[in-house]
């Protein structure tokens, strides 16, 4: 018999929204966070656009959510730290949780991202002076914060967790991953609390990666649309509390919604193009509703991966005809990421959050920016604005280079599934 | 619930590459060659390797790989070709630990858009910047199709995928799992390494890749396999003073606090533990920790000075503990000495705070 697992506190900073009121304002009034990119020179690239958290992300209200808690606000670590601290913050908040009763050995930490501090680091490189050497004058600081799993070291210190800590880098499936993680570590006894998300700052090195690529829009992402170019790269961070449920129960806390299922699989196909026939992104929706114990019948929406790529979405489309049949085609499938970018290691997170959202206001967030039906792509997207809507269970989906696909089942706190 | 085992690896060390090489040349109490001079003097590497005599039919994909996806394929080739293989692959998973990843890669990747501007960006180099770039590559050469993860917790990524492939059998989420980690030494991390004066973690630098099989007994047993050893469970904490989240500042009390509690889990007692292999073996508050758990000297590797230490390297003492209990009379060290009891603990802490203590039995 599994343990099973509740979010009892979330919270989310993205490109529509720092923090969950802002974020779900943006969400349902189907707002886009793209525009041009400030952090740096962008204008050489094959797009300069991208999806920044504009300004200082430390409102009054987050300030207010670190100090209840006892976050400290470190900013020198960087942008990814600093968004997650501050996700953190809002989470635990949420939570009724205080960084003094989280050091119990029994609270984990398992988080996702990819680039860490790397828009720090690569200041000093990629400005160096004519005639200077790099390794005479790099701040040991900015080396220090690059490896990925420094956003969870802050995390670490922060909280003063001392149970079973890990950082998954599983490129833009790594916030699921992460989350899949806590819930086993629940489920098998390893903690009965674990903070779970991602966190990732926009950087050159990432969008520059995918302007090689050609994965990039000149514009903005149209996922689904017949017109889709490719992504937009985007920033930000969400954390979870997950908890086992008795433990939740005896504390008293509210229940957010209840993670029932993971899934993941290799693709073992090719380094970043998805299988065409779709069968690596059922396999993960396949195996996330096998181990939640739920018929792909109950399912009510499933959040995309969505990159707005011409091909994720077609064979996220083929998976999900795969898993769900007929009813795919008019099942609603929408992508977060029209509206946040990609926020790639912490999208997984980013877009459970959203869906959560959803649950809690009734209402399935949109695909913006679509206006034309492509033929092949046989789905609901949800255009351009949250619709109005009873969401009872959801599919969140994270497709990744590497071919590593990863899925999760959520359900509204209320929703009993009489397994 | 299933029980773990080990029953083939894959060793990729600067001490030879293979099961056979590495143990006969670890028997011998030989050390590596170090390096003479450059910005990776006195640290280990690899000898040159070649994947396409493993993986003929990936020629066009072996030409794209990085270097250290290339690590890591070549020990999973190896852990393929060692003992009883991989059995069945279809629903195989993965799990690889690496803490720096393609730091030398990236810094190019980096340098060229310093230097050229992004239209002369490499499209073909950048998916190999992610960190899981080896894992992928992996499961396209081998054809392995279940789950798969990549850790990149500092000092105990290698750990972390290993316990993860335990916990992942032990739970019957999946049946087998090829797990390790790999890390390689190059220019980049030598000149970090002396600039931050943050060794990762202390000791020689190293390079190398180590994969283990992990499968259940049931499945071992009906395809025949040699057991090597039995993984009775890895548990993690984190033993960080709260300071700064980016030294290396272990808590020896709570250290030694997560061996208890991964011997209590275990079921073994602290006599039993015959070797420790730890990620810092001289450094002294992994000493005072391991001393204070198992109340007594308890013979020690001393793989740090012969062939030095990497991040992800908490997968290459899991092989080697297997190694070890497989043949009692397989020495520690280069002195000779052997294990002295039938339990091994393998150890692993560095910076963050993360620490990782997993306890094998002999099979």
């Amino acid at each position: 018999m599994t343990r099973p697992v509740v979010i009892t506190g979330y919270g989310a900073v993205t490109p529509i929204g720092v923090g969950l009121p802002d974020f779900a304002a943006g969400l349902r009034s189907g707002a886009c966070g793209v525009g041009e990119i400030s952090l740096f020179d962008a204008s050489a690239y094959r797009s300069s656009r991208g999806a920044e958290i504009q300004g200082d992300p430390r409102t009054d209200a987050l300030r207010e959510a670190a100090r209840a808690t006892g976050i400290p606000l470190q900013t020198r670590y960087g942008r990814t730290a600093l968004f997650s601290l501050l996700a953190l913050s809002e989470a635990l908040q949420m939570a009724g949780l205080h960084t003094d009763g989280l050091g119990d050995g029994e609270t984990g930490l398992a988080f996702g991202g990819c680039t860490a501090g790397t828009y720090e680091s690569e200041d000093t490189l990629l400005n160096l002076p004519e005639g200077q050497d790099y390794w005479d004058i790099v701040p040991p600081m900015e080396l220090l914060i690059t490896p990925v799993g420094t956003t969870a070291d802050v995390l670490l210190t922060a909280t003063g967790v001392r149970g079973p800590v890990t950082t998954i880098s599983t490129a833009c499936s790594s916030a699921t991953n992460a989350i899949g993680m806590g819930m086993r570590w629940i489920r098998s006894g390893r903690a009965s609390r674990v903070i779970v998300g991602g966190g990732d700052g926009l950087c050159r090195l990432t969008h520059c990666g995918f302007n090689a690529l050609r994965l990039v829009a000149p514009d903005r992402p149209r996922p689904f649309d017949a017109r889709r170019e490719g992504m937009v790269i985007g920033e930000g961070a969400a954390v979870l509390v997950l908890e086992d449920a008795a433990r939740a129960q005896a504390r008293g806390a509210t229940v957010h919604g209840q993670l029932l299922g993971f899934g993941n699989g290799a693709e073992a196909h090719h380094a970043t193009q998805p299988r065409p026939d779709g069968s690596g992104a059922a396999t993960a929706m396949s195996r996330a509703l096998a181990d939640a114990g739920v018929d792909p019948a109950r399912v009510d929406y499933v959040n995309a991966h969505g990159t707005a790529t011409p091909q994720n979405d077609l064979t996220e489309c083929r998976g999900a005809h795969l898993v769900f049949g007929e009813r795919a085609a008019t099942m609603p499938i929408s992508s977060t990421k029209s509206q946040t970018g990609h926020t790639l290691g912490a999208s997984g997170a980013v877009e459970l959050a959203a869906v959560l959202l959803g649950m809690r206001d009734g209402f399935l967030p949109p695909t913006v920016g679509w206006g034309e039906k492509d033929p092949e792509i046989d789905l609901d997207p949800v255009p351009n604005e949250g619709r109005a809507a009873s969401l009872g269970l959801a599919v969140s989906n994270s497709f990744a280079f590497g071919g590593n696909d990863a899925s999760l089942v959520v359900a509204h706190p209320d929703l009993e599934l009489g397994r | 619930m299933s029980t773990p085992v080990i029953t083939s690896l894959g060793v990729l060390s600067p001490l030879g590459l293979g099961r056979e090489e590495f143990v006969t040349r670890w028997a011998a109490g030989e050390s590596a060659e170090p390096v003479a001079e450059g910005p990776t003097a006195g640290g280990y590497c690899v000898d040159k390797f070649i994947l396409r005599k493993v993986f003929p039919t990936g020629r066009a994909l072996l030409r794209r790989m990085d270097r250290l996806s290339k690590l890591i394929c070549m020990s999973g080739a190896l852990a393929r070709d060692d003992a009883a293989g991989f059995g069945e692959v279809e629903e195989l998973a993965l799990a690889v630990g690496t803490d720096l990843g393609t730091l030398e890669m990236t810094w190019g990747f980096l340098c060229r858009l310093r230097d050229k501007g992004p239209e002369f960006a490499n499209p073909n180099d950048f998916p190999n910047l992610v960190p899981n770039a080896g894992a992928g590559y992996l499961g396209i050469l081998t054809g392995a199709r279940g789950p798969s993860h990549t850790f990149c917790q500092h000092d105990t990524c290698g750990d972390d995928a290993v316990a993860w492939a335990v916990d992942g059998v032990a739970s019957g989420w999946f049946d087998a799992c090829l797990a390790g980690g790999a890390e390689e030494l190059g220019e980049i991390r030598g000149k970090a390494m002396a600039r931050t004066g943050c060794p990762i973690p202390e000791g020689p630098g190293g390079e190398g890749a180590a994969m283990v099989v992990v499968e259940s007994r049931r499945r071992a047993e009906a395809r025949g396999a040699e057991i090597l050893a039995v993984h009775r469970g890895s548990w993690g904490g984190s033993g960080l003073r709260r300071g700064s989240p980016l030294k290396r500042d272990v808590d020896p009390d709570a250290v030694s606090e997560l061996i208890a509690l991964a011997l209590r889990k275990s079921g073994t007692a602290a006599d039993d533990v015959g070797v420790v292999l730890a990620s810092a073996p001289r450094d002294a508050a992994m000493r005072e920790a391991v001393a204070a758990a198992l109340g007594r000297e308890v013979p020690s590797t001393d793989h740090d000075v012969r062939l030095g230490v990497h991040p992800a390297d908490g997968a290459f003492r899991t092989a080697l503990a297997a190694l070890l209990l497989a043949d009692p009379d397989l020495p520690v060290d280069a002195a000779g000495t052997r294990r002295d009891g039938p339990a091994a603990l393998v150890l692993s802490a560095g910076r963050g705070g993360s620490v990782r203590a997993s306890i094998l039995h002999p099979a």
